[in-house]
């Protein structure tokens, strides 16, 4: 169903902007970017030390770029937010400009805290599915994001019905590798600013004060993480058919296949706001980034599981089978083509020791016999 | 138009909370800076208001003490407190003003929804209002540096002689920071700022509040050309 009006997305938007705007008030009142930490801290040699115990802080903004004589320009920013929120409810034949206006305004927030993240995340989404209006929202690049992420399974019917699934699905992946890509990279660049600093004074600007080391080195993984990632796709595409189609039976052309698996890399869109939560030097380094790659990837195998049992059309059990199979293939694909790649400023984790890798891998591969997947019926 | 009306209404509604309120809030302020609160775990704020007065804010570990003098108490000679309670009673008059036509903005909106053909007059003030609005952030913005400087001193408190001490002639702008001595910081934070000055929250609303009214004006614009 299609709204007479933009009504949804311009709210969306609205909400977006109430926040920017709240978020360069709030940076204004307070003098600098908003930081909450685990507990307070009065010098960075107290979460520099290799036992410190687990510390973090978000910041909403740059120091340095977000408060002082900047504000004014967020504050004008923000409202700039609110005027194409509004213009695309009243206006909606404009609705390229208003939502291009709003994508942008919104992007530029990040500088002065992206309206607490929430705003950001609703400014952008708000702007473009009100770029598609008056597609209904479900139907949108976002909306079917935002359903694939829902674990939504009639967004896999959709898309074996549509006829430009695959073009979908490869902006689909090139979109959430420029995220992903953008997180790890500035937040491994940080880190390794902050770990290799021979003072505490840059843990001091970048844990403490909020500073942002902005340079072009961090944006190479967004680059290179583009074709890593259309490679690793690609390969989980043919090995989920190969498992799925003509090993375990299930009724899918390649191409649905395709589109299927770019929508369950959703997750990894999230490891963007990586950067914004920032660990004591013991936790920096790893608990952080592995808990952030860890959780999305935990919940791109739940996507992946509901996109394969949807677009096979075969049983929750077959499917589980599925990724277990084609899964442990790719990861030992991943672990020995991919992970020894060396791609400046990207974020890894190696599967170790290589005896437990293994048992692992022959563990899923038991797993899919278990589930059935060795027989057709 | 039932929609746009509401917007309209509440866009212009919450400017004139912001400017009621920036009136009786802060516009300029010193203060020791983030990091200088960290380092220190303390901090010293001095906030100037619009209506005359100087209120200092000592925070230290176990002890808050805060005081609030008349402009003048900050000079030896009566005469150098003059420019700045000169632009901080412009500044003062300006917002009035633009409170006032925005309050009138707001009535006509009101008589407009009741069928009285006042839009495009309220319009027109909502323009005006933005710009009496606008006009007393960027009036105290150009004018408060030179006239601080002649003030012989910055806070009522008095700064802990380990401090950084900062002068009035140190305010060569309106936003503005004075870096640590190398004796003031630990080596880890040498050559941060140690002061920070520039607007406050009464400030931010006020331009917030011209934004507000000037956009509140364009949907009006839009809703009776639209009408047309």
């Amino acid at each position: 169903m299609t709204e007479e009006k933009p009504s949804t997305v311009s709210m969306l938007s609205l909400i977006g902007g109430i926040l920017m705007l709240v978020n360069a008030l709030s940076i204004g009142i307070n003098g600098g970017p908003i930081i909450l930490s685990s507990f307070t801290i009065s010098s960075p040699a107290n979460i520099m030390d290799p036992n410190a115990p687990f510390w973090a802080r978000v910041s909403f903004g740059f120091r340095g770029l977000a408060e002082g004589v900047w504000i004014p320009v967020w504050l004008i920013s923000a409202i700039i937010v609110l005027y194409c929120s509004i213009m695309l409810y009243i206006k909606p034949i404009q609705r390229k400009i208003w939502g291009f206006l709003i994508i942008l305004f919104s992007i530029l927030s990040v500088v002065y805290g992206g309206g607490f993240i929430i705003g950001l995340i609703l400014g952008v989404v708000g702007g473009a599915i009100g770029f598609e209006w008056p597609k209904s929202v479900k139907d949108t690049f976002f909306g079917k994001i935002i359903r694939a992420a829902k674990l939504d399974s009639t967004l896999y019917q959709n898309l074996k019905e549509d006829r430009t699934a695959l073009k979908q699905a490869a902006y689909t992946i090139i979109f959430l590798n420029i995220l992903s890509g953008l997180g790890c990279g500035f937040y491994s660049f940080i880190t390794e600013k902050i770990l290799k600093s021979g003072s505490l004074n840059i843990p001091f600007r970048a844990l403490l004060l909020g500073e942002m080391f902005i340079d072009l080195p961090p944006f190479t993984p967004a680059i290179i993480y583009i074709g890593e990632a259309v490679l690793k796709w690609i390969i989980l595409s043919i090995l989920i058919y190969v498992v799925g189609v003509l090993l375990a039976g299930g009724k899918a052309k390649f191409d649905k296949v395709g589109a299927a698996v770019a929508f369950a890399y959703v997750p990894i869109s999230l490891q963007f706001f990586m950067f914004f939560v920032l660990a004591s030097k013991p936790h920096l380094a790893f608990t952080w980034p592995f808990a952030v790659v860890l959780l999305t990837n935990i919940w791109v195998v739940f996507v992946l599981i509901v996109a394969v049992k949807q677009t096979l059309e075969i049983t929750l059990g077959k499917a589980l089978g599925v990724v277990s199979l084609a899964g442990a293939i790719y990861l030992w694909v991943n672990q020995t083509f991919f992970m020894p790649l060396n791609i400046p400023y990207s974020i890894k984790f190696f599967f170790g020791p290589e005896s437990l890798f293994l048992m692992v891998i022959s563990f899923l591969v038991f797993l899919s016999a278990l589930f059935g997947v060795f027989s057709k019926h | 138009m039932e929609k746009n009306w509401i917007t309209i209404l509440s866009l212009t509604l919450i400017a004139i909370i912001f400017c009621i309120a920036a009136l009786f809030m802060p516009w300029w302020s010193i203060s020791a800076s983030p990091e200088a609160k960290i380092v220190l775990n303390s901090n010293l704020k001095t906030d100037y208001n619009l209506f005359q007065t100087v209120t200092g804010t000592k925070m230290t570990t176990n002890n808050t003490e805060s005081v609030t003098v008349p402009l003048w108490n900050l000079t030896e000679k009566p005469e150098n407190s003059a420019p700045l309670s000169s632009a901080l009673s412009v500044t003062l008059t300006l917002a009035v003003a633009g409170v006032g036509v925005s309050s009138l903005m707001m009535g006509m909106l009101v008589l407009s929804y009741f069928g009285k053909p006042l839009l495009r007059y309220a319009m027109w003030a909502g323009f005006i209002a933005a710009i009496l609005l606008l006009l007393p952030p960027v009036s105290l913005t150009t004018t408060l540096p030179p006239a601080i400087s002649k003030l012989s001193k910055l806070t009522p408190l008095d700064i802990p002689s380990t401090w950084a001490s900062i002068n009035p002639r140190d305010i060569s702008g309106f936003w503005g920071a004075v870096k640590s001595a190398s004796a003031d910081f630990p080596s880890w934070a040498k050559g941060e700022n140690f002061w920070i000055w520039g607007a406050e929250s009464g400030w931010y609303l006020a331009f917030t509040a011209a934004l507000l009214i000037a956009l509140a004006s364009l949907l009006i614009r839009y809703a009776t050309v639209k009408k047309k």
